[in-house]
């Protein structure tokens, strides 16, 4: 048991069941708060792959800029907190979010799956992996703006449509022009 | 970097966005000249993608292909694009909606599909399918008046997302098996990958694919957002995405799996001929069953999914070759029933099947060219239909796969059924007496004529398209 893999199984832990938890949560902000610990999980897991970019993109971007509009969507909204329904009959109980089994196995699984790939997955990879750059912001900016330059632009125009869309569609005077 | 070999999407979405910067500054009055400005984009592009090379030369680091499939896909977009915008003014002015915007959308969605259509490269395919299904998620909700627009464009979002996932998911493990995002080179390696202690991981990730086109095209088991969403949504969107949406998913299964899992072809061969057997009955069984004649048709696009899907499960050149030909096929009918939907619900003609009482005597030409779409969507010959189900009748048995083409032959028994009972209700039932006056608009008469000059045409001359589908299929089983 060296220190990297310790740290990737905390880390993974962490995500793991902060990600059970944004689902299971009664109180929506406190679904919001765990989906924060989520994404900061999964960028501590990136800085454990030597991807420091990501990693940085990941809690800036993530952890950071997202979780406030999510924090901000939820005032806005004045949503009231999700009241769960009592789970009905065994089935019921199985299915229900927050007490039932199959979420949970759910999650064991996939846990279990993520340490399994990372316990045999060092010398067998399929293919050969790409050599690690030695500095990856530089070799990310070269791959998106050189190589996936089209996807990089076609990505500003699906934001504008959904920059657009979000306004058409939360505009208050209801429908009719001026 | 050289951007020529994107000249058509570049120029429609840089319509799309004159489209919105210009809105503002249009009046209520003038904004049929947004509409106008739509269709001259369209044009415009569908002019450029003549001028494009089509000789199957790679550009832009390997993003987009340019080979006769994607001029194919381009043209197939922009003319339902254009018979749709046709039949949208009409329809947005009735109903006191922004032109602009819609059209904008519209732009944008169309940009989206033919991204995916030339892609080369599982990135570039990707972010043109959520370009699409963005702004189709805003398209289905546009009518804002209405809650079951809202409510279908939330069941819209909720599910497309979930596919989108779904098929993000299927893409990094594709991408963690082989290494690559390139489409030419995924199936050797994903091949290669089988012989693996992972090799399951094959299986899982060619699944997470399937699965999550199968929801963006609305197959069988996964189409249950449909009727939702194709009934809550404006009518002409619904037409634009049963065309539009429909042909970017095939266009995608064509390029992801066709071409790019080619080498495993055998194994999900037989997944989507199950999966299309499957659709077809589910389609046609429970559109006997349905009131609204939206709905009814959802279903009924169900069920020509599946037909369209044997074409692809055979893997062959031909079985493309005639998914192709079905699609064009597939466009005029669709388009032109939507047409005349969208003439009658112009004065609040209900959208019931009931509602539909009496339209042989009242006006027998709308009522004649619906039923002509019928006939299409039958197979009966004569109509494009019919040869398109001939073609992939042929192509099943071709493909050995003999009881995919009793699958089609018997559903398409089935489906008489339905559209046979809109047929009697609009030339046997008598004209309820409180029948208002219906009037279509130019717009919509035009892409009315226009669909059903196609339909014939298919039907009466289908050489030319014919070897234009299969031209067009050339390079896509390697």
């Amino acid at each position: 048991m060296n220190w990297p893999m310790v740290a990737f199984v905390v880390l993974g832990g962490i995500t793991v069941y902060s990600g059970w938890r944004v689902a299971t949560a009664p109180l929506v902000t406190h679904a919001a708060l765990f989906l924060a610990v989520t994404f900061a999980g999964v960028g501590g897991l990136f800085f454990l792959l030597q991807a420091d970019f990501l990693a940085a993109v990941q809690l800036l971007l993530y952890a950071g800029a997202v979780m406030t509009v999510v924090i901000f969507a939820i005032m806005l909204s004045e949503m009231k907190d999700i009241e769960e329904p009592r789970p009905r009959g065994w089935l019921g109980a199985l299915r229900s979010p927050s007490l039932g089994a199959l979420p949970f196995i759910g999650a064991v699984l996939l846990f279990a799956v993520m340490l399994v790939v990372y316990l045999r997955g060092a010398p067998a990879l399929p293919v050969t992996p790409l050599p690690a750059p030695t500095n990856s912001t530089v070799f990310i900016a070269g791959a998106l703006f050189k190589i996936y330059a089209l996807p990089f632009e076609v990505a500003s125009v699906l934001l504008l449509a959904a920059m657009i869309g979000a306004i058409i569609l939360t505009r208050v005077e209801g429908g009719r022009r001026r | 970097m050289d951007f020529g070999a994107v000249w058509p999407e570049i120029i429609l979405a840089g319509v799309g966005m004159l489209l919105v910067l210009l809105d503002p500054f249009v009046g209520a009055k003038r904004q049929r000249a947004l509409g106008y400005l739509a269709v001259g984009g369209i044009v415009a592009a569908g002019i450029a993608t003549l001028f494009e090379p089509r000789t199957g030369e790679v550009a832009l680091a390997g993003m987009v292909i340019l080979d006769p499939l994607s001029l194919f896909f381009r043209l197939l977009f922009l003319s339902a694009a254009l018979l749709v915008t046709l039949f949208s003014f009409g329809f947005l002015q009735e109903r006191d909606q922004d032109v602009g915007e819609f059209m904008a959308l519209l732009c944008f969605a169309t940009t989206g599909a033919m991204v995916m259509a030339i892609s080369w490269d599982i990135i570039s395919l990707y972010v043109g399918l959520e370009l699409l299904s963005i702004s189709s998620y805003i398209l289905v909700a546009f009518l804002r008046d209405e809650r079951r627009s809202h409510e279908a464009g939330l069941k819209y979002l909720l599910n497309g997302a979930l596919a989108s996932a779904l098929l993000l998911f299927g893409l990094s493990l594709i991408y963690g098996l082989t290494g690559t995002t390139a489409i030419p080179v995924l199936g050797r390696q994903l091949a290669a990958a089988l012989g693996h202690p992972y090799g399951g991981i094959v299986w899982l990730a060619v699944g997470l694919v399937l699965a999550a086109l199968a929801f963006k095209i609305a197959a069988a088991p996964f189409h249950l957002w449909a009727p939702d969403a194709y009934e809550g949504a404006p009518t002409p969107v619904t037409g634009y995405l049963m065309v539009v949406a429909e042909s970017a998913g095939f266009a995608a299964l064509i390029r992801l799996v066709s071409t790019g899992m080619g080498p495993l072809s055998t194994e999900w061969g037989i997944w989507l001929a199950g999966l299309a057997i499957l659709t077809m009955t589910v389609g046609n069984v429970t559109a006997l069953w349905q009131q609204n004649i939206k709905r009814m048709l959802a279903y009924s696009s169900v069920a020509q999914v599946g037909y369209i899907l044997a074409g692809i499960a055979v893997a062959t050149r031909g079985g493309v070759g005639s998914t192709l030909f079905y699609l064009i096929a597939y466009l005029f009918s669709t388009l032109g029933c939507f047409a005349v939907i969208i003439a009658l619900s112009a004065r609040g003609h209900g959208e019931q099947i009931a509602d539909y009482a009496g339209l042989g005597r009242r006006r027998p030409w709308l009522a004649g060219l619906l039923t002509l779409f019928f006939a299409s969507y039958v197979g009966i010959p004569a109509t494009a239909g019919f040869m398109g189900k001939l073609g992939l009748i042929g192509a099943a048995i071709h493909g050995d796969m003999a009881w995919l083409a009793v699958g089609i032959a018997v559903n398409s028994a089935i489906s008489i059924g339905y559209y046979w009972s809109v047929a009697r209700t609009m030339w046997i039932d008598p004209v309820p007496e409180a029948a208002g006056a219906i009037r279509a608009s130019a717009g919509g008469s035009i892409s009315l004529v226009l669909s059903a000059v196609g339909v014939v045409l298919l039907g009466l001359v289908p050489q030319m398209f014919f070897h234009l589908s299969q031209w067009a299929s050339a390079g896509v089983i390697r």
